[in-house]
């Protein structure tokens, strides 16, 4: 799940302060999930801004708003607005953004990362969308998102007592794969030695695409 | 028809007038034979004061015990429970261990989980164990006895650790033999009658002091606690017990909308009674109408907005249901009770509204178990507006920001440290104040428009001191 946090509640009047209606969109999934901007949050959000008296605020809150079908509701309070604040990730952010042209979006949250619910407001990163996932050789721990320098062949000499140099409320990557391994009866996989990675699956191949052409209505070419 | 108070309680004495005054007839039973005389369609409240052993709240007991012992000998107390137990056991351990230690005795305590990483915690563990109590957490514990002294095998995940003890003291709190009888003459099952270690599912491990429910409609169990309650702090809970009893559909209860549920489990983690947990079609959370305490701390956390109170619906299919009450009177009574809370929050809202008065400048919520029964003495002669509230916890960022529309300042008051009875509504109550509190200054207004206060059931005078404190507050 994609995890986030709401932006600093001073910064979001800044950037919302020239325009006098603002359609806040919440989003129905992730960002409700981890409680940074769900329906709960924007009209709380809402309430908190509209104390001045000086702007007009509406909610809306779509399932998703990274799908068109679920934005509707969206299209039509916009048309209302002189600006839209959306309470979703990035990808909620932009997509609504292409979709009036005419209207600013302004991001409420700041997108965090790929993580997990580990209690009740608490979560923590398990993966960055690497794009060619690795976690066979590795125990099930992620060398990429959870070692602080996503060192792929053991840990570096800042690894102490299981946690890591960085700061040491996180856990050594490295120390939770050997662990796992050794759990698993697997350590023979730390000798294998995982050589230098291809990165274009990554970030460094720029934006990417998936497509599925078994779905795809109409024939792509590219 | 009249309303049976079973069990053996102390409160039983102070309960039955002050639940006479608001208009519920009693009859008090001690054996389950008494009980077996009357018409079985009486709803029964079972009430059971917890036994606490007395060597872990009486330092005078404690100190008799270890009296005869040597200097060297170990003194072991066992704190058999889990997390989710109360913390009240854990505080009066840290107490008298510390006490004890203090006292040049090589002091113990082992136990299975703690809330040392708990900040109200943090300080009174290391405060033990500066004074030489030493802490030893364990997975597993076997006991045994040997000429006259205990001896404890424990794991700790690691290693096995054996020692002997002359003095183990059970640091737990059991309910009296009496209740059991009582069940089994009831055809009840207690649920959980044991802190049991373990599962974190809906039958297994989420257990509290506090609140006992049997699963049965007619049929409520009403812990009392070890604490030193004011009988006062346990009558509102009865009276909504009882509300539940004779006017089924009446109840607030938490109802999720299937349709806006996120399924992020929030609410599941949270709620202190167990009572949610996913439905049958496992697509949403519903809220289990007897296991809902109706403190609306789900309400106040779902982030999808998705959790409402709602009453129950009147169509029971409990077996009492079928035993309709014939005459009105009880029903009457309860609308009567609801009426002069009514009045007395019109009398408060209106300061002396009838003389013409300013219309009030500060609210406050006030927390039933708590807070409320104090306001009309605590807050005679301030110009406030009251609402109850079922706990802290019920109180969302969302109703202080409305009341912020009308009203100069916001103040919640709500139940002391341990005292909650939904386990840490109180705690999240001032929690969520402090974050919207530092949201308005950062917005540039005065965040002393709201505060919070946590009060027990005898402190009008600090219920007093805060509301005067937030009118100052005020900014306009």
């Amino acid at each position: 799940m994609i995890i986030a946090s709401q932006k600093p509640i001073e910064e979001i009047r800044e950037t919302i302060k020239p325009y006098k209606k603002v359609l806040i969109a919440a989003c129905g999934t992730c960002v409700t999930v981890c409680l940074a901007g769900g329906e709960k949050e924007a009209k709380e959000l809402a309430d908190l801004l509209s104390l001045s008296g000086d702007q007009e605020f509406r909610v809306v809150t779509p399932k998703r708003q990274c799908d068109s079908e679920f934005l509707e509701e969206f299209d039509k309070d916009v048309s209302w607005a002189d600006a839209g604040l959306s309470l979703a990730c990035g990808v909620g952010v932009q997509y609504l953004a292409e979709r009036c042209t005419g209207k600013p979006i302004i991001p409420g949250l700041n997108t965090a990362f790929m993580g997990t619910n580990r209690d009740a407001g608490y979560w923590t990163e398990m993966c960055q969308g690497c794009g060619n996932c690795v976690l066979e050789k590795t125990g099930g721990v992620c060398p990429v998102a959870r070692c602080s320098k996503s060192h792929f062949n053991g840990p570096c000499g800042g690894s102490s007592k299981g946690k890591c140099e960085v700061n040491d409320s996180i856990d050594c990557a490295w120390q939770l794969i050997y662990d796992r391994l050794k759990s698993l009866n697997q350590m023979e996989r730390l000798f294998e030695t995982i050589p230098p990675r291809d990165w274009s699956t990554s970030r460094d191949g720029g934006p990417r695409k998936i497509r599925r052409p078994d779905v795809a209505i109409e024939e792509v070419t590219e | 028809m009249k309303t049976i108070l079973a069990g053996k309680s102390r409160y039983m004495e102070a309960l039955r007038p002050a639940l006479h005054d608001a208009g519920f007839d009693t009859i008090a039973v001690e054996t389950v034979s008494e009980l077996k005389e009357l018409p079985k369609e009486y709803p029964v409240i079972l009430l059971q004061d917890t036994a606490l052993n007395p060597l872990i709240t009486n330092k005078k007991a404690a100190e008799k015990a270890i009296h005869g012992l040597e200097p060297k000998d170990l003194i072991v107390f066992l704190m058999d429970q889990n997390q989710d137990a109360s913390p009240y056991i854990e505080n009066c351990v840290l107490h008298i261990a510390s006490h004890l230690a203090g006292l040049k005795r090589n002091i113990a305590v082992l136990l299975r989980s703690s809330r040392a990483s708990d900040s109200e915690f943090d300080e009174r563990y290391r405060t033990a164990r500066k004074k030489g109590v030493a802490f030893v957490k364990y997975e597993s514990i076997d006991l045994g006895s040997d000429d006259g002294k205990t001896r404890i095998e424990l794991w700790d995940g690691r290693a096995k650790l054996t020692m002997e003890t002359p003095l183990c003291i059970l640091c737990e709190a059991s309910p009296a033999s009496e209740l059991y009888a009582f069940a089994d003459a009831l055809h009840v099952r207690t649920y959980g009658d044991r802190a049991v270690s373990g599962s974190r599912g809906v039958s297994g491990g989420r257990w509290f002091l506090n609140q006992g429910t049997t699963l049965k409609r007619n049929v409520k169990l009403i812990h009392t606690d070890s604490l030193d309650q004011d009988v006062r702090s346990i009558v509102p809970s009865l009276i909504r017990e009882l509300k539940k009893l004779y006017e089924p559909g009446q109840e607030k209860i938490a109802f999720v909308d299937s349709k806006k549920c996120a399924f992020c489990y929030t609410c599941y983690r949270v709620c202190p009674h167990s009572a949610l947990a996913p439905d049958e079609d496992n697509e949403a959370m519903k809220a289990e109408e007897l296991l809902c305490g109706g403190c609306g701390i789900c309400v106040s956390v779902c982030p999808a907005g998705a959790i409402s109170f709602r009453e129950t619906e009147p169509e029971g299919t409990s077996d009492f249901r079928e035993a309709e009450p014939d005459g009105t009177s009880e029903g009457e009574a309860v609308a009567q009770h609801t009426e002069a809370i009514g009045q007395h929050m019109a009398v408060m809202e209106q300061g002396t509204g009838a003389s013409g008065k300013e219309v009030p400048k500060l609210k406050i919520f006030c927390c039933e178990n708590s807070a409320f029964p104090l306001s009309a003495e605590a807050l005679s002669g301030i110009n406030a507006a009251i609402q109850p509230v079922a706990c802290g916890g019920e109180i969302s960022t969302s109703m202080v920001l409305e009341a912020l529309k009308q009203y100069d300042s916001v103040l919640a008051a709500v139940c002391s440290d341990d005292a909650c009875k939904h386990r840490d509504g109180n705690k999240r109550c001032t929690k969520q104040m402090e974050r919207l509190k530092e949201r308005l200054e950062k917005l540039g207004y005065n965040p002393n428009r709201i505060s919070s206060v946590r009060i027990g059931i005898t402190m009008a005078d600090i219920l007093r001191e805060a509301a005067l404190t937030a009118l100052k507050g005020e900014v306009r």
